[in-house]
């Protein structure tokens, strides 16, 4: 397969860096490609249980401002990682740490909703049980890919990165764009369809 | 091929997300405007954008090298 190809130069130990790096990447697409089914199941769980119906007490301007919030965080991760690719590793902690910011933006708009929600369409209803469960599981992993762009901010502080050896940025940055594209399908899913 | 340049990659990187919300946009008032019918049109847009991000952000390409590192 050529994700475990040396990919750069001769030398030997350059080699073992680029075959240790496509391992690296395979190994995250794999568990990306693992959660992605988890949330596969969740989203059709609601057109299995709800069919297309959607409830009039959705806060829309709420549901679209925090997926733009989210969008614009994709961005500053994406900055992250490309300047740590280019050795910018100042740029790529403060793009690190606009990434966070917006996380915890988003989180606190996901808390703003469910307070909305439990008042409007609570646990127990069908809609409220598809709702609480495909944020909440999203919402974990928002909170979770904070902590891990907050541990590699850290360990940037450390100057642990350099424009050679950034995995532990392009990881935690990939794994951020992943809570992207689940919550690109969860929008709509959740909040648009009717 | 040689490797893009910090500021041809920060430009991508804003064209790519002013698709996103152009995108973003358009769903949303095709599911506020449009009911019933809105679902065919919201997975045809909703697809490109997630393919979008996994193309251009996520470097899907550097798996089978296809992209300058």
């Amino acid at each position: 397969m050529a994700a475990t190809t040396p990919a750069h130069g001769n030398h030997p130990a350059e080699a073992h860096t680029a075959d240790h790096l496509a391992i690296n990447r395979l190994g995250l697409w794999l568990f990306i490609l693992s959660d992605a089914f988890f949330f596969t199941a969740l989203v059709s769980s609601r057109y299995y249980l709800l069919g297309v119906y959607r409830p009039p007490d959705l806060n829309q301007a709420l549901g679209l401002a925090i997926s733009i919030v989210l969008l614009i965080s994709s961005l500053t991760a994406y900055r992250a990682e490309m300047a740590a690719a280019h050795g910018n590793l100042q740029g790529s902690q403060r793009n690190m740490l606009y990434t966070i910011l917006l996380g915890l933006v988003f989180a606190v708009g996901v808390a703003i909703e469910w307070s909305e929600a439990f008042r409007h369409f609570p646990p127990p209803t069908a809609f409220g049980t598809t709702f609480f469960v495909l944020t909440g599981v999203h919402a974990t992993h928002v909170v979770s890919g904070i902590i891990v762009l907050a541990l590699v901010w850290n360990l940037g502080r450390d100057g642990r990165f350099t424009r050679g050896n950034y995995w532990g940025v392009e990881g935690a940055v990939k794994y951020w764009h992943f809570v992207d594209v689940a919550w690109v399908f969860i929008y709509p899913t959740l909040y648009l369809v009717s | 091929m040689a490797k893009p340049s910090l500021g041809a990659q920060e430009i991508l990187g804003l064209a790519v997300l002013a698709a996103l919300m152009a995108l973003e946009i358009i769903e949303y008032f095709i599911g506020i405007r449009i009911s019933p019918g809105a679902l065919p049109l919201l997975i045809l847009l909703t697809v490109p954008g997630a393919g979008v991000i996994i193309w251009f952000f996520m470097h899907l390409p550097q798996l089978w090298g296809g992209e300058e590192e």
